[in-house]
């Protein structure tokens, strides 16, 4: 009777990591907080790509530049274009109305993305646009359909477009969809694309959390030290309780 | 997640409407709403709770702590309690003696014995604490859900509406139940019984150390029934997690209905009148 | 119970161990809420420096920028001022400006790094007015002097370097804050690089 009830409750919990629903399958971001020039080369993406149309309201230039070792000189010359002071928040001129007029959704805030989607959705998702002529911006995206995004990437990428090869299928042959191509037009190769794309995710990473490492650094130290202060308790406690046991 | 639960009191039949509206002072969640939510929970919920914990330790020092034989330990100092050499180690506070007029036997002062003991249970907590504070503070999600981390947009619903953890094996039963408000009447009921256990549980020996084996049975399914709710409640109401979600609550309730009966002539063991 | 005898010493050597450790554990978790209260970023910025163009101030003109909510005076002071500074030494309290008042670089007669250019805080030292600017009626307050400060609120007067006379309510000179040229034409408030 324990033991079947117990088997249940098993089930249960391991089917909790099925409980998201049907998604496409998402690679794996690289995601390493401690590369410097991984954070700095996705800053600079951000600023020269995605500023546009998104924010990082939360986050201020100077901030950014602490923590990635960038110059406040180099930052504001080459990561700053509207000539705020580095103080100031990372934000743009578009208003919330023009966003939603233009796209049919306002481009969301990006600071905390990483926190909401996760690493591995941003960075399944950059790399997952395909051109659709059915679409107002011309592409779709698998991991988000019907986005309203337009893939503001392309001329590093390349024109993306969904692939299909002619295989024998049960004996006949059929179109197999194989994935996501691009036609080699754009700056960077598949890899370096895919590299490019791991810095910016490293980068909205770092964002929606800049004082993780420092955390953790500051978490080992706590931990040691409550261990030392447990062993030290728990000896206290055995001397007294000798009076009662 | 707000809407959705003032949407609970909304399933009241004739009143239902009316109490939200009541409730949100306003014809959707506004201003008005949160106000009155941040003065009840931050200043009047506090201050009834701090009201109750100072009643529940005058109630508690009038017969003083027990021990975990579930045995008194404040004696009148007529003579009729023999105190032995153990005892005597020990001085008590004399506002738990009443000054003389009791006398306490079998049990330890709270200085230094617990405060020494709790001391190591702070320390394996914040160790604990500690841990999730510097390395996992969103709790695998569950503690920060992701919603959490973008603007409230009253338009846009998230894809998955789920309470917070603690409160998943109450949704469980709520959605186990396809009639809204007896599902609601249900969600209430699994919390009200248990303040209904000093009433429900007839027996006489307080201690689980001098119970049958049958209360220790039904004490164990109603923890491995809280549980499986819990996770339940995190699971989809689909399927077979709805059949299961629906046992469970049978099995619930069904620890409180069984307390209720064998309890009054339960085969317990016969209490001692002194443990040292 | 046991009837061992009681190691005291054990006890006391373990009580206080503890007690230390739990100590220095305590003002480790005070110190980062006491950090707190520190300014923040977003004040931080706000009082950061600020940089003024002084390209076209005329002689005897006076502009004022805001620096960490307070008015600071720029001055470009004409050659007869800088000559009348001397005059009235003996009626001021600090003539050689000894109370620390302002940076190292501005412990001169002039109060300032260069003659013609007078920066200060344009708050008076008594309760916090802020004094009138008068470049040609200063002679009413002070006989023979041309310009200087007079604060309307309790009649507090200073000279044209900001030295405060005797006989008033003020205690000291005014405030110079830190700043510095980045060039001929640009005084930054606010920062001097530590400079002396």
């Amino acid at each position: 009777m324990m033991k079947t009830l117990l088997s249940a409750v098993a089930l249960l919990a391991s089917s909790l990591a099925m409980a998201a629903g049907p998604a496409v399958p998402l690679d794996k971001a690289p995601i390493d907080l401690t590369d410097k020039a991984s954070l700095q080369n996705g800053a600079r993406l951000f600023q020269n790509y995605c500023l546009g149309c998104h924010q990082m309201q939360y986050q201020r230039y100077s901030r950014t530049f602490a923590d990635l070792d960038i110059p406040e000189e180099l930052g504001m010359e080459h990561l700053m274009f509207t000539g705020e002071k580095v103080g100031d928040h990372i934000t743009n001129n578009m208003s919330a109305k023009d966003g939603e007029k233009w796209f049919g959704a306002t481009p969301p805030d990006l600071t905390n993305v990483a926190r909401v989607r996760g690493p591995d959705w941003l960075y399944t998702y950059l790399r997952a646009f395909y051109v659709d002529d059915s679409r107002p911006f011309g592409v779709n995206n698998e991991v988000f359909p019907m986005v309203g995004m337009p893939h503001v990437l392309q001329e590093l990428q390349g024109v993306p477009s969904k692939t299909y090869e002619t295989r024998l299928v049960d004996g006949q042959p059929k179109e197999v969809y194989v994935g996501i191509q691009t036609d080699g037009s754009g700056e960077l190769s598949t890899e370096e694309y895919d590299s490019a794309i791991a810095d910016l995710v490293n980068y909205m990473e770092y964002v929606g959390e800049p004082t993780k490492l420092e955390a953790h650094a500051l978490g080992y130290k706590v931990m040691i030290f409550l261990l030392i202060f447990f062993v030290l308790a728990y000896l206290l406690k055995k001397e007294y309780w000798k009076d009662v046991h | 997640m707000h809407r959705y639960i003032i949407g609970i009191f909304g399933t009241i039949p004739f009143i239902g409407e009316d109490l939200t509206l009541w409730i949100r002072g306003d014809y959707v969640i506004s201003g008005a709403t949160l106000n009155r939510f941040f003065a009840l929970h931050v200043i009047a919920l506090p201050l009834v709770l701090v009201i109750l914990v100072f009643l529940h330790i005058m109630a508690l020092h009038e017969v003083g702590s027990n021990n975990p034989d579930g045995i008194d330990i404040k004696k009148d100092n007529d003579g009729s309690v023999e105190q032995t050499e153990a005892d005597k180690k020990f001085t008590f506070h004399q506002y738990f003696t009443r000054g003389g007029k009791k006398v306490i036997v079998d049990a330890i002062p709270f200085h230094p014995y617990y405060t020494v003991k709790d001391l190591v249970g702070v320390a394996g907590f914040l160790l604990i604490f500690a841990w999730v504070i510097f390395f996992l503070p969103e709790g695998g999600g569950y503690f920060l859900e992701p919603p959490n981390f973008e603007a409230a947009n009253p338009l846009k619903t998230p894809e998955h509406i789920a309470p917070v953890w603690y409160f998943t094996p109450f949704y469980a039963i709520l959605r186990a139940i396809p009639h809204p408000f007896m599902g609601a009447v249900a969600m209430f009921a699994a919390i009200v019984a248990l303040a209904l256990l000093p009433w429900l549980d007839r027996g006489r020996v307080r201690s689980v150390r001098y119970r049958s084996g049958l209360h220790k049975v039904n004490l164990i399914n109603f923890c491995i029934s809280f549980v499986a709710l819990g996770v339940l409640g995190v699971l989809p109401a689909e399927g077979v997690y709805t059949l299961l979600a629906q046992i469970f609550s049978f099995t619930y309730f069904g620890f409180f209905v069984l307390l209720f009966f064998y309890s009054k002539n339960e085969n317990t063991k016969p209490l001692p009148v002194r443990v040292t | 119970m046991s009837n061992a005898p009681v190691d005291h010493g054990r006890r006391r050597f373990l009580t206080i161990a503890t007690s230390v450790v739990g100590g220095v554990g305590a003002v480790g978790v005070a110190v980062p809420f006491i950090a707190s209260w520190n300014p923040s970023e977003r004040a931080k910025q706000a009082g950061a420096a600020v940089t003024a163009d002084i390209s076209k101030l005329e002689p005897g003109q006076l502009i004022r920028v805001e620096w960490r909510g307070k008015p600071v005076w720029i001055v470009k002071r004409t050659s007869e001022t800088l000559d009348q500074l001397e005059l009235t030494e003996e009626n001021l309290r600090d003539p050689g400006s000894e109370v620390a008042q302002q940076p190292a670089y501005a412990q001169n007669r002039h109060r300032s790094i260069k003659p013609d250019i007078f920066v200060a805080v344009g708050i008076c030292t008594h309760l916090g007015c802020s004094p009138t600017y008068l470049p040609n009626d200063f002679s009413a307050q002070v006989e023979g002097i041309r310009a200087g400060f007079f604060c309307p609120c309790h009649g507090s007067k200073f000279d044209m370097a900001g030295r405060v006379f005797q006989g008033v309510p003020a205690p000291t000179n005014l405030v110079v804050p830190p700043h510095m040229f980045i060039d001929d034409n640009t005084i930054v408030v606010g920062e001097d690089e530590g400079a002396v």
